[in-house]
């Protein structure tokens, strides 16, 4: 195997990221090879800087996040959801008005198509009906209500 | 024990999404040194780094119900903050060059850990955001490379090219620092 300094599979070795049978063979020209043994030695012993926890930085975040929640956004934003929500039930409103509208106009439809039959084919039917409404109509209240 | 804490981590995430506010802030004292830690490592600037992950926490905040499960919650953290150092920089036009002047020479005895970080951070500056990133993501928090190319948006087959490039490049600089640097 050629030297590997200049292969990326020199990093994939040394970051666990080869399969299995690739990396026996990298392994083992690593060992061979002095060029590739140095650079490994070296980018495994290179110091990398720390950062250590902050106990403050929750107490920054917990300001941060209320000042952000306090913006004028945020008033909007919980306007918004409201707003959602409300033209979340526009769908279902307008779906129980135009169920009623169709209820009232068919069971009209109906009153008036059968008048108009009555009063086409049996005027005496359709005399019989105005009476009865009629008699409806001036049927005197109850004495006492219920 | 990572298993337990991925277990953690979607567990706090899951209950901040049923209205927990606490639960966030179990996420926030667990990864914000490894967040200031990427984003210092890119950018080169401890308070902008504190600025970003501060962005970061916040911005996760308030997406939290973008995250989608494909990864841990560690990696869509880490994924944010990339992100936002990155813009930064681009934002600051920084990325060609940091000025080295910047990075505060240290004034610890020679040979000292204090001596060898200015020397790398010195080193790391040199490189570019990218790469940068992918060095800092592997060797401070142990991304695999799925991890890195979530965060940098690029193909699984790139990071391993990029790395190596990365640490080639370090050593390099490395070695010149070492030479350049007098001793006392």
């Amino acid at each position: 195997m050629q030297c590997l300094k200049t292969d990326s599979r020199l990093s994939a070795w040394m970051d666990g990221e080869l399969e299995p049978g690739a990396a026996s063979d990298v392994a083992a020209h690593v060992e061979a090879c002095a060029e590739c043994a140095d650079f490994v030695d070296a980018c495994r012993s290179v110091p990398l800087p720390d950062v250590e926890p902050d106990p403050g930085f929750i107490v920054r975040f917990r300001e941060a996040r209320s000042a952000r929640t306090s913006e004028p956004l945020a008033g909007y934003l919980t306007c918004l959801k409201w707003k959602k929500l409300a033209f979340g039930l526009v769908p279902l409103a307008a779906a129980m008005l135009v169920a009623a509208i169709l209820v009232v106009s068919s069971t009209d439809g109906d009153a008036i198509q059968q008048i108009e039959l009555e009063a086409l084919g049996d005027p005496v039917a359709l005399e019989a009906g105005a009476e009865s409404v009629l008699t409806i109509a001036i049927e005197p209240f109850p004495d006492e209500l219920p | 024990m990572l298993g337990f804490l991925m277990d953690a981590d979607r567990d706090a995430l899951a209950r901040y999404l049923d209205g927990d506010e606490k639960a966030f802030e179990e996420l926030v004292v667990r990864y914000e040194a490894s967040v200031r830690r990427v984003a210092s490592g890119i950018v080169h600037d401890h308070a902008l780094a504190e600025d970003i992950a501060q962005e970061t926490f916040l911005t996760a905040y308030e997406k939290a119900g973008s995250y989608r499960g494909d990864g841990t919650v560690r990696s869509w953290l880490m994924s944010i903050a990339v992100r936002r150092a990155l813009d930064e920089l681009r934002r600051r036009s920084r990325q060609a060059a940091i000025p080295l002047t910047e990075l505060n020479e240290p004034t610890g005895t020679p040979h000292s850990p204090l001596e060898a970080s200015w020397e790398l951070r010195r080193a790391l500056a040199l490189l570019t955001a990218d790469s940068r990133a992918a060095l800092v993501l592997r060797e401070i928090e142990g991304s695999t490379y799925r991890e890195i190319a979530d965060a940098l948006r690029w193909p699984m087959g790139t990071v391993a090219t990029k790395l190596h490039r990365a640490r080639m490049e370090l050593r390099c600089v490395l070695a010149e620092t070492k030479d350049a640097v007098p001793k006392n």
